[in-house]
């Protein structure tokens, strides 16, 4: 079970699982979020995320990228402690202007 | 892509192979309520849910998929340490394995439709999830402290010498696979301090493009550990064919850290800057050893195998560890292929086969003897040597050994003593002894009778244990060992024995004995195997509903087997099961009793007279060297008519501690016996237990020798009380 949901028109949150299972459908709904705004600073809020895997940690990582790619920004501004977690332990960071892939 | 016959044997052989692994699985998971730290146990467990889950993936048996998928969640924080196997939760695992083995059992093999009680999943998932709630971490191990220091390159909490660099890359298909690198990573801190981590995600397209099902992922870890190289490697042992590993030892050359940015396929800067901040190489030395090589040019770009063929590239300690590695997986491929899986209906078949060869030979013989042709006799002889052989083998192909049956019991008395709030101990001895997989296959419900009985009845409450001087702890034992011919299987407890007083009485109140009988304690005891016999003061949940040692009993019979029962009032007591080692084919004498043929199993013979007496009716006693030896006149016994002008003949069967003469007109000598089961008509005959035929054609009964005993026994007893009251009788 996952869904996205869009509090304002640059801002999704992300409820429920994701993972392997989840990821397909995430990314379908990701890019059809940030379609019309990829140039825009996006605020992304995990709080209620409850799983997540090395897939959806990859997912984030993605989405990061296509919004950096096109002049916008992806920033984790809430995260529940799976999402704390694994992106600690893969060292992966999702804060404004900072694509950790150099 | 396979048609429909294929296909239902393909998920037969999922079923069986989820049968085996469902089995091991609980072993592991008893081994580990012995002893939680069995590290090899919790890798064991882990492959097996992780396999079922992978295999069931195959045959889309989602319901499977999915439960298993929670099992091998959990496990792989046991494996990572972040979880212990508690008891409760050890016991809620063997639920949920009972769960998997009840699926596979509902498996249609035909569609793989894969019927689900929701609801009893749902319940074990959930208390699943109550009990996992939240990870309880057990080895922090000051992980933090060292890892927060990304650019130091020494850890300070640990006394190795330098860090590890491991690169990874993953394959696409790792995820779809069910692996998580991330959970890698974490088992990985156990082995020591992670100092640098990078992902790498280079080859990764863009959102719009990417399956976010496959791994795009790479990883760069400078771990700093005591750990050897085959420990590191070790962890990633179950995605091997997922990865591409290379590990740099501690203070490697330079150049084989440049080797090593040149191997991987990002670019050197990349690599290299990694490196740098692991703290496993300068700024400096990484400009130097760039420009270094790009003047030696090509000769760099060898492929990796090669490059670590190179003379000092991994220290020598790391070499064997390898070759020792290469070595055992050398040796294990051809034990792999060392058993095949047949269907045992095939083997069933080829046992049939063979006993109509015994038969047809045995005719072929004498057919030969009948002719008198020397030259033919003797060809017959080896065909008869050689069929003889054959039949050895081929019943041997279906001897399994019993630790198997026993092991099960590990689980059994788990659950019965949780259950009654008893601690017992479980010992297996001569689980190698070997038996008839028919005999095994139906022996498994009585012993699990006998098993439960002990634990319920026979060993007492912990404070009457103390209360009696005994250990808290109650011991159960199963043993099995051959002995002479037939296969001996005890069930010993040291509990409270049988109460013969007890059962008397009972037996007196079920009308099953005449209160004025006079019965030895051993005959007393006996009675417990009487159809509606109950001694339990209080029913409960496990025996004590009256069915049970007489289903035990009849079990045993069919078998061809006996039971005696040793008991010692407040020590304890054992069951002894006698059975043939085999149930198709025996070695028989063959005996005459006016023109009809019988059998009797030849390892139950043991020696044979002439007989000077007589005796009157059917049963009676002879002189045999000085002690009386109880006999059936099996002409009387059958009522056949007997030659009684001819001298006639006395075989002495053994049957445990029971010996007896049967009396017959003629002895005819060994032969071999292919047995054939009486049909639904003859079933309730006393005293026979088959038939065979003869190379003749005609028909030879089989004796059950136990059930003649039994009777001869009851008439003596009968006989010798009925005259007159024994004197320790008279006035009770």
């Amino acid at each position: 079970m996952f869904e996205l949901t869009r509090p304002a028109p640059t801002h999704v949150a992300l409820t429920g699982n994701l993972t392997i299972y989840e990821v397909g459908e995430a990314r379908t709904a990701l890019v059809a979020a940030f379609a019309d705004a990829r140039e825009q600073a996006w605020q992304l809020d995990m709080s209620a995320t409850q799983e997540i895997d090395s897939a959806g940690a990859q997912l984030l990582l993605a989405a990061q990228r296509h919004l950096n790619q096109a002049g916008g920004q992806l920033q984790l501004t809430a995260a529940s402690p799976a999402v704390e977690e694994i992106l600690g332990l893969l060292r992966l960071s999702l804060t404004a202007g900072d694509d950790h892939v150099r | 892509m396979f048609d429909e016959e294929q296909w239902s044997q393909l998920l037969r052989g999922f079923i069986d192979e989820g049968r085996d692994l469902a089995k091991q699985a609980e072993e592991y998971l008893l081994t580990l309520d012995q002893t939680p730290d069995d590290e090899q146990a919790v890798h064991g467990l882990f492959r097996a849910m992780h396999t079922l889950k992978g295999s069931a993936g195959l045959f889309t048996l989602t319901p499977l998929v999915n439960f298993t998928h929670h099992l091998e969640s959990l496990l792989s924080t046991v494996r990572d340490g972040e979880r212990r196997l508690t008891p409760p939760l050890i016991s809620l695992m063997l639920r949920c394995l009972d769960e998997i083995s009840s699926m596979l059992e509902l498996i249609d093999p035909v569609s793989g439709d894969l019927p689900v009680d929701e609801a009893h999943q749902g319940q074990l998932l959930e208390a699943l999830a109550d009990e996992t709630g939240a990870p309880r971490l057990i080895a922090v191990a000051d992980v933090d402290d060292c890892a927060r220091r990304g650019d130091l390159d020494r850890c300070a909490s640990c006394d190795a010498d330098g860090a590890w660099h491991l690169s990874l890359r993953f394959h696409p298909d790792l995820l779809r696979n069910g692996f998580d690198p991330a959970s890698f990573v974490r088992y990985l801190s156990r082995l020591g301090d992670i100092l640098h981590l990078e992902t790498l995600a280079e080859q990764m397209p863009d959102l719009a493009e990417m399956d976010p099902e496959s791994c795009y992922l790479g990883l760069e870890i400078a771990l700093c550990s005591s750990a050897s190289k085959a420990e590191i490697e070790d962890v990633f042992e179950f995605i091997r064919d997922f990865c591409t590993l290379r590990i740099l030892p501690p203070d490697s050359e330079l150049d084989d850290y440049l080797k090593l940015i040149h191997e991987l396929p990002e670019t050197d800067e990349r690599i290299g800057r990694i490196l740098i901040a692991s703290g496993l190489l300068t700024e400096h030395e990484l400009a130097e050893g760039l420009s270094l090589q790009n003047e030696v040019g090509d000769g760099l770009k060898a492929p990796l195998g090669s490059v670590l063929v190179e003379a000092g590239m991994v220290p020598p300690q790391a070499v064997n560890a390898a070759l020792a590695k290469q070595q055992s997986a050398r040796g294990k491929a051809p034990r792999e292929s060392s058993h095949i899986r047949v269907a045992a209906n095939k083997l069933d078949e080829l046992i049939n086969l063979v006993g109509e060869l015994v038969i047809s030979a045995a005719g072929a013989q004498l057919q030969a003897q009948l002719q008198g042709n020397v030259e033919c006799i003797e060809s017959n002889q080896t065909v008869n040597q050689h069929v003889e052989a054959i039949r050895e083998a081929a019943l041997k192909l279906r001897m399994i050994e019993i630790g198997d049956t026993f092991n099960r019991f590990h689980r059994v008395v788990r659950d019965v003593s949780q259950q009654l709030g008893k601690q017992i101990r479980l010992q297996i001895r001569g689980a190698d002894t070997e038996l008839d997989r028919s005999v095994i296959d139906k022996l498994a419900d009585p012993l699990t009778h006998l098993v439960r009985n002990a634990i319920d009845h026979g060993i007492e409450p912990a404070e009457q244990r103390l209360a009696a001087g005994k250990p808290a702890e109650g011991q159960l034992s199963l043993n099995a060992y051959h002995d002479s011919g037939m296969i001996v299987i005890e069930v010993t407890d040291d509990g409270r024995g049988l109460n013969t007083q007890r059962i008397r009485e009972k037996a007196i109140e079920r009308g099953l004995l005449d209160p004025q009988a006079s019965l030895s304690d051993a005959d007393i005891h006996m009675l417990i195997f009487a159809a509606g016999f109950s001694t339990a003061d209080a029913v409960s949940d496990l025996s004590g509903r009256g069915v049970g040692m007489d289903v035990v009993r009849s079990a045993i019979d069919a078998l061809r087997g006996s039971i005696e029962i040793e008991s010692q009032p407040g020590l304890g007591c054992t069951f002894r099961v006698r059975l043939p080692l085999t149930l198709a084919i025996i070695d028989g004498f063959l005996v005459g009793i006016g023109d009809e043929h019988f059998v009797i199993p030849l390892e139950l013979v043991t020696e044979c007279l002439e007989l000077e007496a007589r005796l009157d009716g059917r049963y009676g006693y002879l002189n045999l060297r000085g002690k009386p030896l109880p006999c059936i006149d099996l002409a009387a016994y059958f009522g056949l008519p007997s030659d009684v002008q001819r001298r006639r003949n006395i075989l002495v069967v053994t049957l445990g501690r029971q010996q007896a003469g049967l009396i017959v007109d003629r002895l005819h000598g060994e032969l071999q016996t292919v047995i054939k089961p009486l049909g639904l008509l003859f079933q309730h005959l006393q005293g026979i237990s088959g038939s065979t035929i003869l190379g003749s054609g005609q028909i030879a009964l089989i004796l059950d020798i136990a059930s003649l005993l039994r009777q001869l026994q009851h008439s003596i007893d009968n006989e010798l009380r009925s005259p007159q009251p024994r004197p320790d009788l008279i006035g009770s």
